[in-house]
């Protein structure tokens, strides 16, 4: 019985790791192996992958784009999102439930249903194609849940 | 109904014990009589909790037997012991009703439905729980929910013993008072082995015909309640049951008499001691010290008026005296001599009584 | 838990979000209503048309294809990851360093970003040069995600079983180890089998966070896109084009604004109307 309860939880993990240990495996490959030959490790181990993207400035500016991204997005969602937070935890007041509900219906709209007029809104306002436009439009998912969790 | 007796149990939560303050119990050895109401006392940290999941089945012991008439059930799990249990602290199936919480114990156990709602029923009615019978025990007060919880322990009628762990320890003082009753009462009525264990001296003392006195670990004392008071074997003992507890004093000895402040001290037995002790204290209950004329001389210092009695402290050098006076008496002012009852006047030696 | 106390200035904390949300929100909304009742022909001229577009996406069996094939998907991961999810938990160790190293390892996919999850899956599977691909392969069977209609929706559906189900392990571990110990001795001593325990003592305490769970699961797989669209691009043909990737396809593939308008909104009403009703049941149920 011990030996089971503790083999579920290892084979879930194995399950989770085999992804990233391929990609993680490929990531160290040259181009020939990958496509010549099936490895289950690097045969000839090379950094060249990573060079590339950190020498090439299309690879590299788009991590530091994700980056900025990244970091708006935090400090917007949680700024915005703690001071609701702790007004939904800590006290009761007009239409709380159907404001509560309100803001997890916007994280209940695909995606994809905004993405047209995302597009219009941003450029009325001069925000399209900065990573403020897209940090912006991904707190509309976040910040629910955000408030939520929190 | 079962006897059941601890064998040299040992326990300790580490993986290896080395040194002794690695053991949460030290080697014991108890007996239980069939049908004793028995409380387990002694401040919290003390083993008493650990003591009652061993008997129970909820540990398994690192060394010794746990023996039902003579049957050993060390490594039988709890359900197949036949043991009820109510724990400090409630715990209510809360998507049940309070009906099927206290039937929960006899349908695991296949009881036809007949028995278990005539039990049901037996045991709500004590607990005056009928009136919320199918309300979902979820909304309860945790009054409600501890009585819950004692009514699973008592449903079944053929159980080997039933265990309580603090089990009044939530409960307000007056329905604490009223269950405690109750619990004697089904005592006396049915005859089921109970044992108790508890850190209030009252409720043990009130509860039980036998009570085991635990210190780190470790039974200092096996006796009746009256037994506890008049005679305690250990200065824990002594202090720790009676309010306020037993005047413990430093004393010297000369030949098979006990001194104290300048005054041979008249003790029940004559002090003969095999070997040369720390320490020698004279242990006397505030009950068993008196005014006199002549005696220990001592300063007045406080009185406490606690209804019946009053507490009154005195003063002898460094040492503090506690006597108890009764009602109608008044306490001398400024300086004083007291007089010690010498049947209930004992000696002990590091912390044991010399007898 | 706290008791909350009445206070309507409470509202001058919610502001902020508020008006964010409603800058992000209530006007593309308003955006999207206005386009789904109107035609346009580009340089901003617009003629009023009415319900057509919502009734032409209803009857459309491209809708109700998609729908179909959402719908199958959801409640197959649902059916999958809950369950799955619940079973980890249970079966986790309660105490001891192996705790931390298996919920850190545990919430590793949870913190990779969508269109990563899709790209290494895509590696991972494919048929030649892919660990699972070979495994699969090697196992006999004739695996192929990018042909194989079958294949698409088995390696679509474990990659979301991969990313997700986590989450409920997280959630659910979270619920069990707030059970006290007393909780367990007490139904030892009551002679309880493991799965009584299961039914009153673990599954109540976990069902507040299970109907998170569902819910987070139900909204995020319906409106799932990133990951399909980098595995499979939607294919083999349609066969794993959800409602989401067939939405962007109409929108912004043949930019057909009215029909992609009326249906982000019927799409949205139903997300909305089936998470409404889930929540308004669970919320009341706890109340009683």
């Amino acid at each position: 019985m011990r030996r089971i309860t503790w083999l579920v939880p290892t084979l879930y993990i194995i399950f989770l790791m085999m992804p990233i240990y391929w990609l993680i495996n490929m990531s160290f490959k040259t181009t020939n192996e990958i496509l010549g030959s099936f490895t289950l490790w690097p045969k000839e181990f090379t950094l060249d992958n990573y060079i590339t993207i950190f020498t090439d400035p299309t690879w590299y500016n788009g991590y530091f784009n994700s980056l900025t991204y990244v970091v708006m997005n935090t400090v917007i969602s949680v700024t915005v999102a703690l001071p609701a937070a702790y007004a939904f935890s800590r006290y009761r007041f007009l239409g709380e439930k159907h404001l509560f509900f309100w803001l997890l219906t916007n994280r209940m709209a695909p995606p994809a249903v905004f993405a047209l007029p995302f597009f219009q809104l941003y450029s009325a306002v001069n925000l399209f194609d900065t990573p403020l436009a897209v940090a912006l439009a991904h707190t509309l998912f976040n910040v629910p849940l955000a408030v939520w969790i929190l | 109904m079962a006897r059941i007796s601890l064998r040299n149990i040992r326990h300790s939560y580490v993986e290896e014990p080395s040194g002794e303050e690695d053991w949460a119990l030290k080697s014991m050895s108890v007996d239980w009589a069939d049908g004793t109401a028995c409380a387990l006392l002694g401040p919290s940290g003390c083993g008493k909790t650990t003591l009652l999941n061993i008997i129970s089945g909820l540990l398994m012991p690192t060394e010794g037997e746990v023996l039902f008439d003579d049957r050993d059930v060390t490594s039988i799990p709890p359900d197949a012991r036949n043991i009820a249990q109510v724990f400090q602290f409630p715990v209510v199936y809360d998507t049940m009703s309070v009906y099927d919480n206290l039937a929960f114990p006899l349908r695991n156990r296949g009881v036809d439905k007949k028995t278990i709602d005539r039990r049901v029923r037996e045991i709500a009615n004590m607990l005056d729980l009928e009136a919320m019978l199918f309300t979902r025990a979820a909304g309860l007060t945790a009054d409600g929910k501890q009585k819950i919880s004692l009514g699973r322990g008592l449903v079944r009628a053929d159980v080997n013993a039933i265990l309580f762990d603090e089990p009044l320890t939530v409960i307000d003082p007056h329905l604490k008072w009223m269950l405690r009753s109750k619990l004697k009462e089904l005592h006396q009525q049915f005859g089921a082995t109970m044992i108790y264990v508890t850190h209030d001296q009252t409720e043990a003392l009130t509860f039980a015909e036998q009570v085991i006195v635990m210190h780190e670990g470790a039974v200092v004392q096996i006796g009746t309640p009256i037994e506890l008071f008049e005679r305690p074997h250990h200065t824990f003992v002594g202090h720790f049951i009676g309010s306020p507890g037993m005047n413990l004093l430093p004393c010297e000895l000369d030949g098979e008499h006990a001194e104290f402040a300048g005054h041979s001290i008249r003790t029940e037995h004559p002090v003969r001691l095999k070997t040369t002790p720390d320490t020698l204290q004279i242990g006397v209950r505030p009950e068993f010290v008196k005014f006199a004329e002549s005696g220990i001389e001592v300063d007045v210092t406080k009185v406490t008026d606690i209804g019946r009695h009053a507490i009154v402290e005195t003063r002898s050098g460094d040492n503090i005296i506690r006597l108890l006076l009764p009602e109608g008496q008044s306490a001398p002012a400024g300086r004083a001599h007291l007089q010690f009852d010498p049947k209930h006047t004992q000696v002990y030696a590091d912390g044991w009584i010399v007898e | 838990m706290a008791r909350k106390t009445t206070n309507q200035k409470a509202w001058f904390l919610v502001i902020p979000v508020v008006l964010l949300v409603a800058f992000n929100a209530i006007i593309p909304l308003m955006t999207v209503v206005n386009y789904s009742f109107q035609e346009t022909f580009g340089d901003n001229v617009f003629f009023w048309e009415g319900v057509k577009w919502y009734e032409q996406v209803l009857r459309s069996s491209r809708f109700h294809d998609s729908l179909l094939r959402q719908i199958i998907f959801t409640s197959i991961i649902l059916v999958i990851e809950i369950p799955l999810g619940v079973a980890i938990a249970l079966a986790m160790p309660k105490k001891g360093i192996w705790v931390s190293v298996c919920l850190v390892l545990m919430a590793l996919p949870l913190l990779i970003p969508w269109n990563v999850v899709g790209a290494m899956w895509n590696i991972y599977a494919l048929p030649e040069l892919g660990l699972l691909g070979r495994i699969i392969n090697g196992m006999g069977f004739d695996y192929n995600f990018t042909q194989g209609p079958l294949a698409a929706w088995f390696t679509t559906i474990m990659m979301d079983v991969w990313h997700w189900t986590s989450l409920v392990v997280l959630l659910a571990y979270a619920a069990l180890s707030s059970i006290p110990d007393a909780y367990y001795q007490a139904a030892k001593i009551d002679g309880a089998t493991p799965w009584a325990v299961f039914r009153y003592i673990q599954l109540p305490k976990m069902k507040r966070v299970l109907t998170i769970a569902i819910l987070l699961r139900f909204m995020d797989s319906f409106m799932i896109y990133t990951e399909p669209f980098v595995l499979t691009g939607g294919g083999p043909g349609n066969t794993t084009t959800f409602l989401s990737i067939d939405l962007v396809k109409i929108a912004l593939g043949q930019f057909d604004l009215g029909p992609a308008a009326a249906m982000s909104l019927i799409y949205f009403l139903i997300v909305l109307l089936t998470s409404w009703i889930f929540y308004t049941l669970m919320m009341n149920n706890e109340e009683k």
